[in-house]
Protein backbone atom coordinates (compact mmCIF):
# COMPACT_ATOMS: atom_id res chain seq x y z
CA UNK A 1 0.00 0.00 0.00
CA UNK A 2 1.26 3.41 -0.84
CA UNK A 3 1.98 5.48 1.84
CA UNK A 4 2.51 9.28 1.16
CA UNK A 5 4.20 10.47 4.16
CA UNK A 6 6.88 8.09 3.36
CA UNK A 7 7.34 8.29 -0.74
CA UNK A 8 10.64 9.80 -1.19
CA UNK A 9 10.59 13.34 -3.23
CA UNK A 10 11.52 13.31 -6.93
CA UNK A 11 15.51 13.76 -6.84
CA UNK A 12 17.12 16.72 -9.38
CA UNK A 13 20.36 16.70 -10.23
CA UNK A 14 22.36 20.43 -9.86
CA UNK A 15 21.76 22.81 -12.80
CA UNK A 16 18.22 23.88 -14.58
CA UNK A 17 15.81 21.02 -14.37
CA UNK A 18 14.68 20.01 -18.24
CA UNK A 19 11.26 19.89 -18.73
CA UNK A 20 11.05 16.55 -20.08
CA UNK A 21 12.85 16.12 -16.93
CA UNK A 22 10.05 17.71 -15.04
CA UNK A 23 6.94 15.85 -16.50
CA UNK A 24 8.30 12.28 -16.41
CA UNK A 25 8.41 13.37 -12.62
CA UNK A 26 5.31 14.40 -12.54
CA UNK A 27 3.92 11.98 -14.73
CA UNK A 28 5.48 9.02 -12.16
CA UNK A 29 4.10 10.98 -8.99
CA UNK A 30 0.31 10.91 -10.88
CA UNK A 31 0.33 7.33 -12.14
CA UNK A 32 2.22 5.46 -9.86
CA UNK A 33 1.95 7.31 -6.48
CA UNK A 34 -1.29 9.75 -6.20
CA UNK A 35 -3.68 7.53 -8.46
CA UNK A 36 -3.56 4.31 -5.78
CA UNK A 37 -5.27 7.08 -3.42
CA UNK A 38 -8.01 7.28 -5.62
CA UNK A 39 -11.08 4.61 -5.24
CA UNK A 40 -11.71 5.22 -9.15
CA UNK A 41 -8.75 3.38 -10.17
CA UNK A 42 -9.49 0.07 -10.07
CA UNK A 43 -6.37 -1.17 -8.41
CA UNK A 44 -6.14 1.45 -5.94
CA UNK A 45 -4.68 0.86 -2.60
CA UNK A 46 -7.95 0.57 -0.72
CA UNK A 47 -9.75 -1.47 -3.05
CA UNK A 48 -10.44 -4.55 -1.57
CA UNK A 49 -12.67 -2.28 0.59
CA UNK A 50 -13.85 0.65 -1.17
CA UNK A 51 -14.58 1.32 -4.80
CA UNK A 52 -16.29 3.99 -6.55
CA UNK A 53 -19.40 2.72 -8.46
CA UNK A 54 -19.48 4.44 -11.28
CA UNK A 55 -22.93 6.50 -10.15
CA UNK A 56 -21.24 9.19 -8.12
CA UNK A 57 -21.44 7.03 -4.95
CA UNK A 58 -19.10 4.24 -3.78
CA UNK A 59 -19.60 0.16 -3.00
CA UNK A 60 -18.44 -1.14 0.26
CA UNK A 61 -15.95 -4.39 -0.32
CA UNK A 62 -15.27 -7.49 1.79
CA UNK A 63 -12.92 -5.76 3.89
CA UNK A 64 -14.82 -2.72 4.68
CA UNK A 65 -14.79 -3.98 8.12
CA UNK A 66 -16.80 -2.23 11.25
CA UNK A 67 -14.49 -1.19 14.20
CA UNK A 68 -13.35 -4.61 15.95
CA UNK A 69 -15.34 -6.79 13.91
CA UNK A 70 -14.10 -9.59 11.70
CA UNK A 71 -17.19 -10.09 9.33
CA UNK A 72 -17.58 -7.46 6.26
CA UNK A 73 -20.15 -5.09 6.05
CA UNK A 74 -21.54 -6.68 3.00
CA UNK A 75 -21.65 -9.83 4.81
CA UNK A 76 -23.36 -8.39 7.44
CA UNK A 77 -25.72 -6.33 5.83
CA UNK A 78 -26.12 -9.51 3.49
CA UNK A 79 -28.61 -10.92 5.97
CA UNK A 80 -31.03 -7.22 6.16
CA UNK A 81 -33.62 -6.61 2.94
CA UNK A 82 -33.65 -3.64 1.34
CA UNK A 83 -36.75 -3.40 3.62
CA UNK A 84 -34.80 -3.87 6.39
CA UNK A 85 -36.30 -7.39 7.61
CA UNK A 86 -33.98 -9.74 8.36
CA UNK A 87 -33.57 -12.25 5.34
CA UNK A 88 -33.72 -15.45 7.16
CA UNK A 89 -33.99 -16.46 10.87
CA UNK A 90 -30.07 -17.41 11.70
CA UNK A 91 -29.83 -13.65 11.95
CA UNK A 92 -31.54 -13.59 15.10
CA UNK A 93 -30.12 -14.98 18.26
CA UNK A 94 -30.79 -19.08 18.01
CA UNK A 95 -32.54 -18.39 21.60
CA UNK A 96 -35.53 -16.07 19.41
CA UNK A 97 -35.61 -18.17 16.48
CA UNK A 98 -35.24 -21.60 17.86
CA UNK A 99 -38.03 -24.18 18.29
CA UNK A 100 -40.26 -20.55 18.18
CA UNK A 101 -40.18 -19.08 14.58
CA UNK A 102 -39.60 -22.59 13.15
CA UNK A 103 -41.50 -26.03 13.00
CA UNK A 104 -39.57 -29.32 14.87
CA UNK A 105 -40.23 -32.70 13.33
CA UNK A 106 -41.55 -34.66 15.60
CA UNK A 107 -41.64 -34.44 19.42
CA UNK A 108 -38.60 -35.78 20.28
CA UNK A 109 -38.72 -35.39 24.25
CA UNK A 110 -40.01 -38.38 25.83
CA UNK A 111 -38.80 -39.53 29.47
CA UNK A 112 -38.97 -42.99 31.95
CA UNK A 113 -37.83 -43.27 36.33
CA UNK A 114 -36.69 -45.91 38.23
CA UNK A 115 -37.04 -45.92 41.81
CA UNK A 116 -34.76 -42.45 42.48
CA UNK A 117 -34.20 -40.76 39.23
CA UNK A 118 -35.42 -39.92 36.19
CA UNK A 119 -34.12 -40.06 32.67
CA UNK A 120 -35.01 -38.01 29.72
CA UNK A 121 -34.37 -39.35 25.60
CA UNK A 122 -34.18 -36.79 22.94
CA UNK A 123 -34.65 -38.35 19.73
CA UNK A 124 -33.20 -37.36 16.75
CA UNK A 125 -34.98 -34.25 14.91
CA UNK A 126 -35.09 -31.83 12.51
CA UNK A 127 -36.08 -28.29 12.79
CA UNK A 128 -37.73 -26.54 9.86
CA UNK A 129 -36.99 -22.60 9.26
CA UNK A 130 -37.33 -20.42 6.30
CA UNK A 131 -33.75 -21.06 4.93
CA UNK A 132 -33.58 -24.79 5.23
CA UNK A 133 -33.39 -27.24 8.25
CA UNK A 134 -31.11 -28.03 10.85
CA UNK A 135 -30.93 -31.76 12.05
CA UNK A 136 -29.90 -32.84 15.28
CA UNK A 137 -29.11 -36.40 17.07
CA UNK A 138 -30.05 -38.03 19.62
CA UNK A 139 -29.25 -37.79 22.76
CA UNK A 140 -30.22 -38.07 26.32
CA UNK A 141 -29.80 -36.78 29.87
CA UNK A 142 -30.22 -39.13 33.05
CA UNK A 143 -30.09 -38.84 36.88
CA UNK A 144 -32.56 -35.60 37.13
CA UNK A 145 -35.16 -36.16 39.57
CA UNK A 146 -38.44 -37.11 39.39
CA UNK A 147 -41.89 -35.86 39.06
CA UNK A 148 -40.31 -32.48 37.97
CA UNK A 149 -40.93 -30.32 35.04
CA UNK A 150 -37.77 -30.22 33.19
CA UNK A 151 -37.06 -27.63 30.06
CA UNK A 152 -34.99 -29.04 27.60
CA UNK A 153 -32.27 -27.19 25.60
CA UNK A 154 -28.48 -26.79 23.88
CA UNK A 155 -26.21 -24.54 22.91
CA UNK A 156 -26.39 -24.20 19.18
CA UNK A 157 -25.51 -20.66 18.53
CA UNK A 158 -24.73 -20.97 14.60
CA UNK A 159 -27.80 -23.26 13.99
CA UNK A 160 -25.41 -26.22 12.99
CA UNK A 161 -27.57 -28.92 14.29
CA UNK A 162 -25.66 -32.30 14.43
CA UNK A 163 -24.37 -33.71 17.87
CA UNK A 164 -25.42 -31.30 20.84
CA UNK A 165 -25.27 -31.49 24.16
CA UNK A 166 -28.43 -31.70 25.44
CA UNK A 167 -29.17 -30.30 28.93
CA UNK A 168 -32.45 -29.68 31.31
CA UNK A 169 -33.30 -27.36 34.22
CA UNK A 170 -36.16 -26.63 36.02
CA UNK A 171 -36.05 -22.79 35.66
CA UNK A 172 -37.25 -21.49 32.32
CA UNK A 173 -35.41 -18.34 32.65
CA UNK A 174 -31.57 -20.25 32.24
CA UNK A 175 -32.65 -21.42 28.80
CA UNK A 176 -33.09 -17.76 27.50
CA UNK A 177 -30.25 -16.21 29.76
CA UNK A 178 -27.79 -17.30 26.58
CA UNK A 179 -28.36 -16.07 23.32
CA UNK A 180 -27.05 -19.49 21.66
CA UNK A 181 -29.74 -21.66 23.17
CA UNK A 182 -31.79 -24.06 21.43
CA UNK A 183 -34.52 -24.70 23.00
CA UNK A 184 -36.13 -28.38 22.84
CA UNK A 185 -38.99 -28.45 24.86
CA UNK A 186 -40.55 -29.15 28.65
CA UNK A 187 -41.28 -32.20 29.51
CA UNK A 188 -42.59 -33.57 33.45
CA UNK A 189 -40.65 -36.26 34.61
CA UNK A 190 -42.29 -39.09 35.82
CA UNK A 191 -42.87 -40.51 39.05
CA UNK A 192 -40.79 -42.96 41.01
CA UNK A 193 -41.18 -46.50 40.14
CA UNK A 194 -42.79 -47.41 43.80
CA UNK A 195 -44.49 -50.42 44.43
CA UNK A 196 -46.29 -51.40 47.73
CA UNK A 197 -47.10 -55.20 48.85
CA UNK A 198 -50.35 -55.59 49.64
CA UNK A 199 -51.11 -57.51 53.15
CA UNK A 200 -54.87 -57.59 53.34
CA UNK A 201 -57.89 -55.90 51.77
CA UNK A 202 -61.74 -55.68 52.47
CA UNK A 203 -64.28 -57.64 50.06
CA UNK A 204 -66.51 -53.97 50.27
CA UNK A 205 -67.57 -51.33 48.49
CA UNK A 206 -65.13 -49.65 47.58
CA UNK A 207 -62.25 -52.07 47.96
CA UNK A 208 -59.95 -51.02 50.92
CA UNK A 209 -56.04 -52.53 50.79
CA UNK A 210 -53.66 -52.78 53.68
CA UNK A 211 -49.76 -52.38 52.67
CA UNK A 212 -47.35 -54.26 54.72
CA UNK A 213 -45.43 -50.98 54.91
CA UNK A 214 -45.93 -47.02 54.23
CA UNK A 215 -46.82 -46.87 50.74
CA UNK A 216 -46.37 -43.63 49.81
CA UNK A 217 -49.33 -43.10 47.80
CA UNK A 218 -51.24 -39.72 47.54
CA UNK A 219 -54.86 -39.59 46.84
CA UNK A 220 -55.90 -39.55 43.12
CA UNK A 221 -52.51 -41.60 41.98
CA UNK A 222 -52.93 -44.31 39.33
CA UNK A 223 -51.61 -47.75 40.75
CA UNK A 224 -51.50 -51.02 38.72
CA UNK A 225 -52.48 -53.92 40.57
CA UNK A 226 -50.84 -57.80 40.44
CA UNK A 227 -50.41 -61.06 41.71
CA UNK A 228 -53.72 -60.44 43.96
CA UNK A 229 -55.32 -63.96 44.80
CA UNK A 230 -58.73 -64.87 44.14
CA UNK A 231 -61.55 -62.78 43.35
CA UNK A 232 -59.08 -59.99 43.66
CA UNK A 233 -57.03 -61.22 41.27
CA UNK A 234 -59.35 -62.37 38.25
CA UNK A 235 -60.74 -58.46 38.56
CA UNK A 236 -57.95 -56.39 39.37
CA UNK A 237 -54.28 -58.01 38.32
CA UNK A 238 -53.18 -55.73 35.28
CA UNK A 239 -55.74 -52.86 36.31
CA UNK A 240 -54.36 -49.44 36.70
CA UNK A 241 -56.89 -47.96 39.10
CA UNK A 242 -56.55 -44.21 41.15
CA UNK A 243 -56.30 -44.45 44.50
CA UNK A 244 -58.16 -42.68 47.53
CA UNK A 245 -55.57 -42.05 50.58
CA UNK A 246 -56.60 -43.80 54.01
CA UNK A 247 -53.62 -43.41 55.69
CA UNK A 248 -49.96 -44.38 55.30
CA UNK A 249 -50.94 -48.37 55.08
CA UNK A 250 -54.54 -47.87 53.60
CA UNK A 251 -55.70 -46.94 50.17
CA UNK A 252 -59.16 -47.58 48.53
CA UNK A 253 -59.63 -48.08 45.15
CA UNK A 254 -63.57 -47.49 43.48
CA UNK A 255 -64.62 -50.88 42.84
CA UNK A 256 -67.21 -52.75 43.99
CA UNK A 257 -65.60 -56.15 45.63
CA UNK A 258 -68.62 -56.92 48.15
CA UNK A 259 -69.23 -60.23 46.43
CA UNK A 260 -65.61 -61.24 45.68
CA UNK A 261 -64.19 -64.36 48.46
CA UNK A 262 -62.10 -62.83 50.96
CA UNK A 263 -58.81 -62.23 50.58
CA UNK A 264 -56.07 -64.70 51.49
CA UNK A 265 -52.55 -62.92 51.14
CA UNK A 266 -50.00 -61.21 48.26
CA UNK A 267 -50.19 -58.79 45.24
CA UNK A 268 -48.49 -55.72 44.73
CA UNK A 269 -49.60 -52.16 43.81
CA UNK A 270 -46.88 -50.03 41.65
CA UNK A 271 -47.81 -46.48 40.77
CA UNK A 272 -47.89 -45.69 37.45
CA UNK A 273 -48.51 -41.54 37.70
CA UNK A 274 -49.47 -39.47 40.05
CA UNK A 275 -52.46 -37.05 40.50
CA UNK A 276 -50.51 -34.02 40.26
CA UNK A 277 -48.28 -34.94 37.62
CA UNK A 278 -50.86 -33.69 35.24
CA UNK A 279 -50.17 -34.20 31.40
CA UNK A 280 -46.39 -35.95 31.85
CA UNK A 281 -45.88 -39.09 33.78
CA UNK A 282 -44.32 -42.14 32.12
CA UNK A 283 -43.72 -41.85 28.66
CA UNK A 284 -45.44 -38.51 28.30
CA UNK A 285 -44.43 -36.61 25.30
CA UNK A 286 -42.41 -33.12 25.54
CA UNK A 287 -43.94 -29.89 24.39
CA UNK A 288 -42.74 -27.17 21.61
CA UNK A 289 -43.11 -23.84 21.27
CA UNK A 290 -42.37 -21.12 23.30
CA UNK A 291 -41.24 -21.58 26.82
CA UNK A 292 -44.19 -20.56 29.38
CA UNK B 1 -15.80 -49.69 16.54
CA UNK B 2 -17.66 -47.12 18.88
CA UNK B 3 -15.42 -44.66 20.81
CA UNK B 4 -16.35 -42.47 24.02
CA UNK B 5 -15.24 -39.54 25.27
CA UNK B 6 -15.77 -36.80 27.67
CA UNK B 7 -17.18 -33.28 26.03
CA UNK B 8 -16.17 -30.28 27.78
CA UNK B 9 -18.95 -27.09 27.36
CA UNK B 10 -16.03 -25.16 28.34
CA UNK B 11 -17.75 -23.73 30.93
CA UNK B 12 -16.55 -24.96 35.07
CA UNK B 13 -19.94 -24.50 36.36
CA UNK B 14 -21.53 -26.48 34.21
CA UNK B 15 -18.96 -29.24 33.55
CA UNK B 16 -19.34 -29.28 37.68
CA UNK B 17 -22.97 -29.92 37.23
CA UNK B 18 -23.07 -32.60 34.37
CA UNK B 19 -20.96 -34.91 32.95
CA UNK B 20 -21.42 -35.26 28.83
CA UNK B 21 -19.95 -38.17 27.16
CA UNK B 22 -20.28 -38.68 23.87
CA UNK B 23 -20.26 -41.73 21.80
CA UNK B 24 -19.25 -42.01 18.08
CA UNK B 25 -19.35 -45.17 15.46
CA UNK B 26 -17.39 -44.80 12.77
CA UNK B 27 -18.06 -43.94 9.42
CA UNK B 28 -21.62 -42.96 10.83
CA UNK B 29 -21.78 -39.64 11.82
CA UNK B 30 -25.12 -39.65 12.44
CA UNK B 31 -24.96 -42.35 15.05
CA UNK B 32 -23.06 -39.59 17.42
CA UNK B 33 -25.18 -39.42 20.74
CA UNK B 34 -24.60 -37.48 23.64
CA UNK B 35 -25.27 -38.75 27.03
CA UNK B 36 -25.75 -36.15 29.35
CA UNK B 37 -24.89 -37.39 33.44
CA UNK B 38 -26.04 -35.47 36.12
CA UNK B 39 -22.71 -35.48 38.30
CA UNK B 40 -25.02 -35.34 42.16
CA UNK B 41 -26.57 -38.75 40.84
CA UNK B 42 -23.09 -40.17 40.23
CA UNK B 43 -21.86 -39.22 43.36
CA UNK B 44 -24.58 -40.33 45.08
CA UNK B 45 -23.76 -43.46 44.13
CA UNK B 46 -27.21 -44.54 42.24
CA UNK B 47 -25.82 -43.81 38.88
CA UNK B 48 -22.28 -45.71 38.11
CA UNK B 49 -20.13 -44.60 35.31
CA UNK B 50 -19.46 -47.60 34.13
CA UNK B 51 -23.36 -48.39 33.82
CA UNK B 52 -23.57 -45.36 31.95
CA UNK B 53 -20.86 -45.33 29.49
CA UNK B 54 -22.05 -49.21 28.55
CA UNK B 55 -25.55 -47.47 28.54
CA UNK B 56 -24.15 -44.72 25.56
CA UNK B 57 -22.77 -47.64 23.44
CA UNK B 58 -25.60 -49.84 22.91
CA UNK B 59 -27.59 -46.60 21.86
CA UNK B 60 -25.15 -45.65 19.15
CA UNK B 61 -24.59 -49.44 18.48
CA UNK B 62 -28.21 -49.40 17.95
CA UNK B 63 -28.71 -46.62 16.11
CA UNK B 64 -26.36 -47.42 13.81
CA UNK B 65 -27.08 -49.99 12.95
CA UNK B 66 -30.88 -49.38 11.89
CA UNK B 67 -29.21 -46.63 9.85
CA UNK B 68 -26.68 -48.84 7.81
CA UNK B 69 -29.40 -51.52 7.68
CA UNK B 70 -31.26 -48.68 6.13
CA UNK B 71 -28.80 -47.96 3.65
CA UNK B 72 -28.29 -51.45 2.45
CA UNK B 73 -31.69 -51.81 2.07
CA UNK B 74 -31.30 -48.58 -0.55
CA UNK B 75 -28.63 -50.07 -1.93
CA UNK B 76 -30.60 -53.05 -3.12
CA UNK B 77 -33.41 -50.75 -4.55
Amino acid sequence: MTDLMKTPYPRFGPGPVQGPQLEQTFARLYREVLARQDIRYPNNDFNAGLVANGLGGITLGNQALPLGRSAGIPAITQKISDQGTASDQRFLPQVSAGNVLSVQSTVPLSATADSVHATIAIASHTVQYGYGQSAYNSGTITGLPTSTLHYVYASDPHFLGGAVTYLATTNPQTVVADNGNYYVGSIMTPVSASTASITGATSANPIVFQTGSAHGFNTNDQVQLASLPGDFGTHLNGQTETITKIDATHFSIPVDGSAFSAYTSGGTATRQTTGTSGGGGAGGGGSGGPIR
Amino acid sequence: MITVKRISSGDPHTDTKWLVLEGTYEGVPQATKRRTINTAALASGHLLLANEKAALIADVEEYAQRYLAVQEALREL
